[in-house]
């Protein structure tokens, strides 16, 4: 069936899904840190993420089938502080030591879903403890929403010299006048720790909702509200993170998906 | 195809969406209540730049900014001649306050605070939104005054009806030492609602430094935050109406303070495009 109506969209099966998650220790309140569990990569040219996902494992549809994000509801078990939630979808991800400077090559896999790279963003997820010097690191190559080749963005400085495993640096910056990512070729580690080791992820980001304070219950209905459900990918790999709170803390809650198969 | 409810979910439901991811790491803010510009900071998009300097000939001055780099909006008019419609706006902040989304029309660069007297403008034709109704004059400081508040008048400009030669009322900068990045509300004259151009500006008392850009910006939207906790901005729902981006448009976002602490921002816009 074509959804091409408001009422066609109502009247789609909804799939839903509960989730439990819980952050590794978040580095400070302004950094990005992953709900769950960090998934095997691979070094260069790393891991393309299909139906990886500890969210929401979607159906795979034939052609013409399409899912869209309608809603979801979560309520953090810890946090002290209000914060936020970023639903992303891990495309493709390269695991790259950063205990020496200089370029590091990546050559990223290409992505299989948003594959021109519009509005894809980069992220540095911690996936071994940094020590002793605090990390400064830059996209010194990749290839923009556009196609073009050798671009370059600016270095981000990491928080903290020990940047807990499972935080998200970024979204990395990028170079004037690019609004997305299609692969990345190097990294340049201008200053680098003792120890510490990165997945250069690719993601897309989908939603961006608030959380209150600990134990109060939200909702965000995307159709109702936004008028603006997010399509979701066959093989997306869903992924949350979470922001606001320096410590550990739980999220329960689910997403509902409309399918039309 | 007008634009309409089944529009829209036709408009998605077939890949026509917008999407632009940010983060912003701004500078200090002067005071509270005070705009403050994230144009020129990065990192997501990359900083937008400060367009050309002002000439004594009217039209001459400055940068009409089309698809501008900097802007979230870049590569949206792949998608012309569609009418594109927010639907969304997500921000998580650091600090409370207001987030405007906003149109960039006009940049003109280089306007001393740092000596009296009439400054050239010579503001480029509007872009978009040509008629200047509700467009907004602003200051924005590239360079930090010193020493002495400046008072600055635009005092040469056309309204929104096309009368040339308007003046406005006087503003004093909140600070003698005014950060970079504030953005200075130039008042108009009784009665106008709007602006199309502006030819001088006058520097009645002087820093000993500064420097600031004129620009021209249209309002699309304002996201009130609370501090760290995210907010999502439902445009239809809360509006009624559907706020719509221009073809050629600079979308840029600056902020009301609450305090005087730099803000980090994340988040996005999205929305779709439907064919006129």
């Amino acid at each position: 069936m074509s959804v091409a109506t408001f009422d066609d969209l109502v009247a789609l099966p909804r799939l839903r899904y509960a989730f439990w998650k819980q952050t590794a220790s978040a580095e400070n309140p302004d950094t990005w840190a992953l709900l769950g569990n960090i998934p095997t990569t691979a070094t260069t040219p790393g891991t393309v993420y299909d139906d990886v996902s500890d969210v929401a494992i979607v159906p795979t549809l034939g052609g013409g089938g399409e899912m869209f994000l309608t809603e979801w509801d979560y309520l953090c078990d810890s946090n002290a502080a209000p914060g936020a939630l970023w639903l992303v979808d891990r495309l493709v991800g390269v695991s790259q030591a950063i205990t020496s400077t200089g370029d590091k090559t990546i050559n990223s896999s290409a992505l299989d879903r948003y594959t021109s790279g519009e509005d894809v963003m980069c992220f540095l997820e911690i996936s071994t403890l940094t020590a002793t010097n605090v990390p400064v690191i830059s996209l010194s190559e990749y290839t923009n929403q556009d196609g073009t080749g050798s671009r370059a963005g600016a270095a981000v400085t990491f928080p903290t010299n020990n940047v807990n495993v499972g935080n998200w640096i970024g979204p990395m910056p990028l170079q004037a006048g690019d609004s997305g990512i299609r692969s990345i070729q190097k990294i340049n580690v201008a200053t680098a720790p003792t120890a510490g080791v990165i997945n250069v992820v690719l993601a897309k980001p989908l939603h961006l909702t608030g959380v209150g304070v600990k134990a109060t219950p939200d909702r965000v209905a995307t159709l109702m509200e936004y008028l603006f459900p997010k399509q979701i990918h066959n093989h997306a790999s869903l992924t949350l993170l979470s922001v606001g709170y320096a410590g550990t803390e739980s999220m329960e809650g689910g997403l509902e998906i409309a399918v039309n198969a | 195809m007008a634009v309409t409810l089944d529009a829209i979910i036709d408009a998605f439901t077939t890949g026509q969406t917008l999407d632009a991811t940010f983060r912003k790491a701004g500078t200090l803010a002067e005071l509270a209540g005070w705009p403050h510009s994230l144009w020129r900071v990065g990192p997501v998009p990359a900083a937008g730049g400060d367009g050309a300097a002002g000439s004594g000939t009217p039209g001459a001055g400055g940068t009409a900014l089309d698809q501008a780099d900097g802007s979230l909006s870049m590569g949206w008019d792949d998608h012309s001649p569609n009418i594109k419609i927010l639907l969304e706006s997500e921000v998580r902040s650091t600090l409370s306050g207001v987030i405007v989304v906003c149109d960039r029309l006009v940049s003109v660069s280089g306007i001393a605070l740092s000596s009296t007297g009439n400054k050239n403008i010579g503001s480029a034709a509007l872009p978009r939104y040509t008629d200047g109704k509700n467009v907004r004059p602003f200051l924005e400081v590239t360079t930090a005054t010193a020493t002495t508040a400046p008072i600055v008048t635009l005092n040469s400009y056309t309204d929104q009806d096309n009368n040339t030669g308007q003046s406005g009322t006087a503003i004093t900068f909140p600070a003698a030492a005014t950060n970079v990045d504030t953005l200075i509300p130039l008042p108009l004259a009784a009665a106008d609602y709007g602006i199309r151009a502006a030819a001088t500006l006058n520097v009645g008392t002087a820093g000993s430094a500064g420097v600031a850009n004129f620009i021209l910006v249209k309002e699309i939207a304002r996201i009130i935050v609370a501090q760290n906790e995210g907010r999502g901005f439902q445009h239809y729902r809360e509006t009624m109406q559907f706020d719509t981006v221009e073809d050629g448009a600079s979308l840029m976002l600056y902020y009301i303070p609450s305090t005087t602490t730099a803000i980090t921002i994340d988040g996005a816009i999205g929305g779709v495009y439907v064919a006129p």
